[in-house]
């Protein structure tokens, strides 16, 4: 098995926060951490149980998650994938190295991101409606916390592949289009825990102890630009925004522990759509922070639910888009085996 | 080209014909041995006193197996027809008919729009269906056109290709069937694993309304067995962390594990046990002051908030009580009534549910309409559920191999 690095960086803007990282010595692994740390601007936490001892380093330039597995692969019995694949405390704000074995995942880098294929599933389907056989793998991306890929950021991921060859360099790629699907589905998912984005590829027949000697595509992201625009919440208080001003109409109880809240534009701007201005999440005074707008049929007007909140909210974050940041993220990876054991 | 519709008023059989069919039953071929049951089954409650003591007297534990599955069945006959009316039955003959002809008729027949798909349409076809319900006439016409079907929203779209054996058993409204089988080899750079994924289906006709969402967990597997006889049965792997089903329009799925090693074919059985809805009545709470809260035998009924809002009305009802069941019991289209005496209805938006209660959401009414002085909310409820419980065995369950 053979890691690639990709030294095409097909970043349209790069991801400044999560800066290269070079080492080359010989350290204490919470050192080493602590210093991708600081190349990185990532939070790294060495979580206890894992042994601090030396480990012999050489990174020039690397990402950040091949500094990473760099000093985890180096100690063995550290890395930060869940081993059960799920996180109880997730936290996508942080990466947290456990006391686990390392496991090496057929993996290529790009600049601050990992994408790396986790599993096969070899699928034999037989149904009165056909029959199936293929392979389905399991592939992640990890993204530097500083570019949340979840459903609240808005960031779209877009994943496309352009070759996947068999041990013997045959197409596995299946044509688009096929019928025939299971109605149930074992997934033996990969959730990392992580600021992370996953994805399964069906692919043609092959032998599974031999694995695949290629697979490269792409993954694109598209990252919203935002600005946040916080404003109390009194009832006749306005708020200047890019569709024009925003009166808090009314914030009213809506059964326990629950809350509806009115935002009506004064005047509209001439032609704004609300959908494009403003993301679908924003913030209000809330534990989790999270709240979802709804956009009014006649655009006029912006209805927020907050559920769980106790008393009256204090204020609200909405989030207006500024922008769009393109990123490519490339991926090869190369003699892609797991044999049975 | 002939079709002749016949309605049957009795079907008779003499104890020679039970004797004969019971003998089937024992035969090494399994398309014989489910034929047979078939018309055994088409007997119906006038022969359980015969097929008890066949049941009884069978020396071959198989033999025997079959004949209580038989019995179990037609039992379920009558206790489905009690309770939730007869099942339209039809009679139909058409020798070397035009396809696209066949289907009219049978839609006609069933009160069903039939879709044929790819070349069906002029495809000649044989069918005799006598006294057949929905399900058996539409698995007969699908085994006469070579062809597979899905029961849809508002119709039943036959497609080319049929593949594979996939036992089924119909009982009057329902029909079980196992509907697809899956063997999975899992990789990962630790663990390893293979095992086979099968799916049952619980069909039922389109005038049916089963009261739960989690039916899948309701199904019961007595056994699998491999072709040697030996237990095949198995637990969900540790790699395979979640299951998740598509929803069909009017069928629920199980799906379990058997063995990777098991030899097919396989013997599956098991029965259903999903409550469905017989009888429902309409509720009506005040939006405001007294009424907002209704009993109904063990279950309370509130409105827990009505707020004007931008798109009209916003609505949460809540429901509590005993049974978890309940919590299901709500489901169907909500209205508002107002001050005139007009209904409106409302739009749903969502449900939070847990142990204690479910809460439903509702947010404006059905094209946009602007409702005047809004006074009570509508609520259909489920008053009367039916657990339906019905016996299956599939025999000759082939397997896909490694």
């Amino acid at each position: 098995m053979t890691i690639r690095l990709l030294l095409v960086l097909a970043l349209a803007a790069p991801v400044q926060e999560a800066g290269p990282v070079t080492l080359e010595k010989r350290e204490r692994f919470s050192v080493l951490a602590e210093e991708i740390s600081r190349a990185t601007s990532c939070v790294i936490k060495v979580l206890s149980g894992v042994q601090d001892r030396e480990v012999q380093v050489s990174l020039r330039e690397a990402g950040l998650f091949q500094a990473l597995d760099a000093i985890c692969r180096a100690h063995g019995n550290a890395g930060y994938l869940h081993p059960r694949w799920a996180d109880p405390d997730e936290n996508h704000r942080e990466i947290r190295l456990r006391p686990i074995a390392w496991v090496d995942y057929p993996s290529s880098y790009s600049g601050p991101f990992r994408v790396f294929a986790a599993q096969y599933v070899r699928e034999r389907l037989r149904t009165d409606r056909g029959s199936r056989d293929g392979v389905r793998v399991h592939l992640a991306l990890l993204a530097p916390p500083s570019l949340p890929l979840d459903w609240q950021s808005g960031t779209k991921v877009r994943w496309s592949f352009a070759e996947v060859r068999d041990a013997d360099g045959r197409d596995v790629l299946r044509p688009p289009g096929e019928r025939v699907s299971p109605l149930v589905h074992l997934t033996a998912g990969v959730e990392t825990g992580l600021n992370s984005d996953e994805t399964s590829l069906l692919l043609k027949g092959f032998d599974l102890d031999r694995g695949l000697s290629v697979l490269r595509g792409s993954v694109g992201l598209s990252v919203p630009e935002n600005r946040p625009i916080r404003f109390p919440l009194e009832e006749g208080r306005e708020a200047a925004t890019p569709a024009g001003p925003l009166v808090v109409e009314s914030v009213k109880p809506h059964g326990e522990r629950s809350w509806r809240i009115l935002l009506r534009f004064r005047e509209l701007k001439e032609g704004a759509d609300l959908d494009k201005v403003f993301l679908e999440h924003g913030r209000i005074e809330h534990d989790s922070g999270s709240v979802r707008l709804d956009v009014l049929e006649d655009q006029r007007a912006i209805e927020i639910r907050a559920l769980f909140l106790a008393a009256k909210p204090g204020w609200v974050e909405l989030r207006v888009r500024e922008g769009e940041r393109k990123i490519e993220v490339p991926f090869e990876i190369r003699d892609v085996r797991f044999p049975k054991k | 080209m002939s079709i002749l519709a016949v309605v049957v008023l009795a079907l008779g059989a003499s104890q020679d014909d039970v004797t004969r069919a019971v003998e089937r039953l024992g035969s090494d071929d399994v398309t014989e041995r489910e034929r047979a049951a078939r018309d055994l089954e088409r007997l119906g409650p006038p022969a359980l006193g015969r097929l008890e003591k066949a049941r009884d007297a069978a020396a071959d534990p198989e033999v025997r197996g079959r004949l209580e599955h038989l019995v179990r069945s037609i039992r379920k006959r009558e206790e489905f027809g009690r309770v939730f009316g007869e099942t339209r039955r039809i009679t139909l003959r058409a020798a070397t008919l035009r396809a696209g002809d066949a289907a009219a008729e049978l839609g006609m027949a069933l009160g069903e729009k039939i879709v044929l798909e790819g070349k069906l349409e002029d495809a000649p076809v044989d069918l005799a269906l006598d006294g057949a319900t929905l399900w058996e006439a539409l698995d007969r016409f699908a085994a006469a056109l070579g062809a597979h079907y899905a029961y849809g929203h508002d119709g039943v779209t036959f497609r080319p290709g049929r593949t594979g054996r996939f036992p089924a058993h119909c009982s009057e409204q329902f029909r079980v069937a196992i509907t697809e089988i899956q063997r999975l080899d899992f990789r990962a750079p630790g663990p390893s694993g293979e095992t086979l994924l099968l799916t049952l289906e619980l069909g039922y006709q389109r005038n049916m309304k089963p009261v739960t969402s989690s039916a899948r967990e309701r199904f019961t597997i007595e056994s699998v067995s491999d072709a040697a006889g030996a237990p095949a049965l198995s637990d969900q792997p540790r790699w395979g962390t979640s299951m998740s089903f598509q929803g069909l329009p009017h069928g629920l799925l199980h799906s379990f594990f058997a063995r990777a090693d098991a030899k097919g074919p396989l013997t599956v059985s098991g029965a259903t046990a999903v409550p469905f809805a017989y009888e429902t009545k309409e509720l009506r709470l005040a939006l405001e002051g007294e009424g907002r809260k209704v009993r109904e035998g063990p279950f309370t009924l509130a409105v827990e908030a009505c707020t004007p809002s931008a798109a009209g009305l916003a609505v949460s009802l809540r429901a509590e009580g005993e049974d978890d069941v309940a919590l299901h019991r709500g489901e169907g289209d909500v209205h508002v009534l107002d001050a005139a005496g007009r209904r409106h209805r409302l739009i749903h938006r969502g449900g939070v549910g847990s142990a204690a209660g479910f809460t439903w959401d509702f947010e404006g009414f059905e094209g946009g309409e602007k409702v005047e002085r809004p006074v009570a909310l509508l609520v259909p409820w489920i008053t009367k559920l039916h657990w339906v419980e019905i016996p299956f065995r599939f025999e000759g369950v082939e397997v896909p191999g490694p």
